[in-house]
Formats: C-alpha cells, structure tokens, sequence
C-alpha cells in the first residue's frame, strides 16, 4: 500500500482484481451475460463535534454483487477483501433472489474512517 | 446515564420501585427513540429521486416512478410494540404486510418497491435512503431514548 492509496483504493483494487467477476465504481448498469458488482461510497456517517470541527469522519458504503448461479467462491472473495481492509465493520446487508432475471444479489455494506492527508 | 443513592436501605427501596415500572420505562423511551427515527425516515422517503415510468425495458436501469415513490412515502412508518418477555422491539420502514399498489395494469407490493429502492436491482439504481436514515439518526435516537429514561427513572425514585 503506498503513501497516497487511501483504504478505500484499496478495497476497490483488491474487488476489481477478483476473478470471474467484472467490477465498477459508482456505475449501476446492468450485464445480463455476465456476473458484475458495484461498490459506492453512500453517504457520511454523523460524527462528534469538538473545537468547532468535526472529529472522526467516516462514512458507509455498499458493494453490490449479482451473479448467475450460486457463485460462493466470488462471495466468498468479496468478503475476504471487506474483512481484510475494513476489519469487522462490514455485514451482509441483503441476499435476494430476482425471478425475472435470475440473478443472486448480495448487498455488503461497509464502513470507514477517512484518513486524513 | 446515573441516578444516585445513598445507602444500601434507600437503594433497595429504589430498586424495588424501578423493577415494576422497568417495563413502561423501556416502552416510552423506545416510543421516543423510535419517533426520532421514524420522522428521519419518512424525511428520506421525500427525497427519493423519480423518473416517469417508461415500461419493462430489456437493458439499462431506471428510477422508481412517482406513483412508485408516494406508495412508498405513504407506507413509511414505525410497526406495532411488541413485547417478548423483559423486552420491548418494534420495527420502523415500511411493514412486509403494507399491500399491494396499482399501477397502471399491473400490481406491485408495496415491500418490494422499498426494497427495491433502498438495495437496488438489477433494472433499478440503489437509493439507500432507509439505510442512511436509520444511521444518521441513530446517536439522536440514542440520546432521545436515555433523556426519556432517566426523566421517567427520577420520576418514579421521586415519588
């Protein structure tokens, strides 16, 4: 990890670097032939006041991941590189199922501080 | 929080008080919380972003439609108290059981469309409005819940 990749890069690096499954950021845009993801930083997180600034600054994000079939290894992928940069302040949010399409959505939902510098 | 006593007589007298009221302390102060969140949360369900409702489409996404969006917000809202033994939990968002809505010739659960916001689909983008909601107002809540405990709490040792 070098001095100007903050956590959040390198979540984003490690996900898009898991096999089998093609990453983006921000984007919401659907891949019917293909197993895909999303990862976004949601919204900041209410932090504690002190000297007339904000102190601990974090915020929440979601990785989202639809894949065809049951797919644990990519699953399984996803929450190694969540437990391996955010520590234990990730949980699975959702699992569903969509009839229409076929696909398995899982929601993991993170949190993080923001590094200062 | 703190409430103080001295001496073991006072604090047994004092706990015995407390014990038959624990119940309704825990449901009014929960009642309080739960309103904090339940206000921050239909405050949320305002702010989701629409787009008219154009038909199934085969590719891309979409944003819930207006009609999708006031179901949502009219469903929004904290489910009843209930009690299992010592404790006291309810539920805020929108019920499993809000019923269906029309639109146009079709009928969607109320739910589902809920659901399908605040997660997102594979046709629909994520808005995590309930998410945000519920955590932003979480350290209000908190606070909202303790003042209402230890107002009741002097109350009861008080009397």
């Amino acid at each position: 990890m070098s001095a100007t990749e903050t956590r959040y890069d390198t979540l984003v690096n490690s996900l898009k670097a898991i096999q089998g499954v093609e990453f983006t950021e921000y984007e919401w845009r659907t891949r019917p032939n293909g197993n895909f993801g999303t990862i976004q930083p949601d919204f900041e997180l209410p932090s504690d006041d002190g000297d007339g600034e904000k102190q601990d600054r974090a915020f929440e994000g979601s990785v989202d991941l639809f894949t065809h079939g049951k797919e644990m290894m990519i699953a399984a992928a996803v929450e190694s590189a969540l437990a391996s940069v955010c520590g234990a302040s990730w949980y699975l949010n959702s699992e569903q199922y969509e009839r229409d399409t076929g696909l398995i959505h899982r929601e993991f939902v993170f949190q993080m501080e923001v590094e200062a510098g | 929080m703190t409430i103080s006593t001295e001496g073991l007589e006072e604090l047994n007298k004092m706990l015995a008080k407390l014990g038959d009221k624990a119940q309704d302390v825990a449901s009014a102060s929960l009642f309080k919380g739960a309103g904090v969140v339940a206000d921050a949360m239909k405050g949320a369900a305002n702010h989701i972003a629409t787009e008219p409702f154009k038909g199934k489409r085969m590719y891309g996404t979409r944003l819930p439609s207006p009609e999708e969006k006031a179901a949502v917000e009219g469903k929004t809202g904290i489910a009843k108290f209930r009690k299992s033994g010592g404790a006291v939990d309810t539920l805020i968002g929108v019920a499993k059981d809000a019923g269906y809505v029309q639109l146009g010739n079709r009928k969607a659960p109320v739910a589902a469309i809920a659901r399908s916001i605040n997660s997102g689909t594979s046709f629909m983008r994520k808005q995590p409005v309930f998410r945000r909601a519920a955590s932003q107002a979480a350290p209000a809540a908190q606070a909202a819940v303790v003042a209402k405990a230890e107002e009741m709490f002097n109350e009861i040792i008080n009397s």
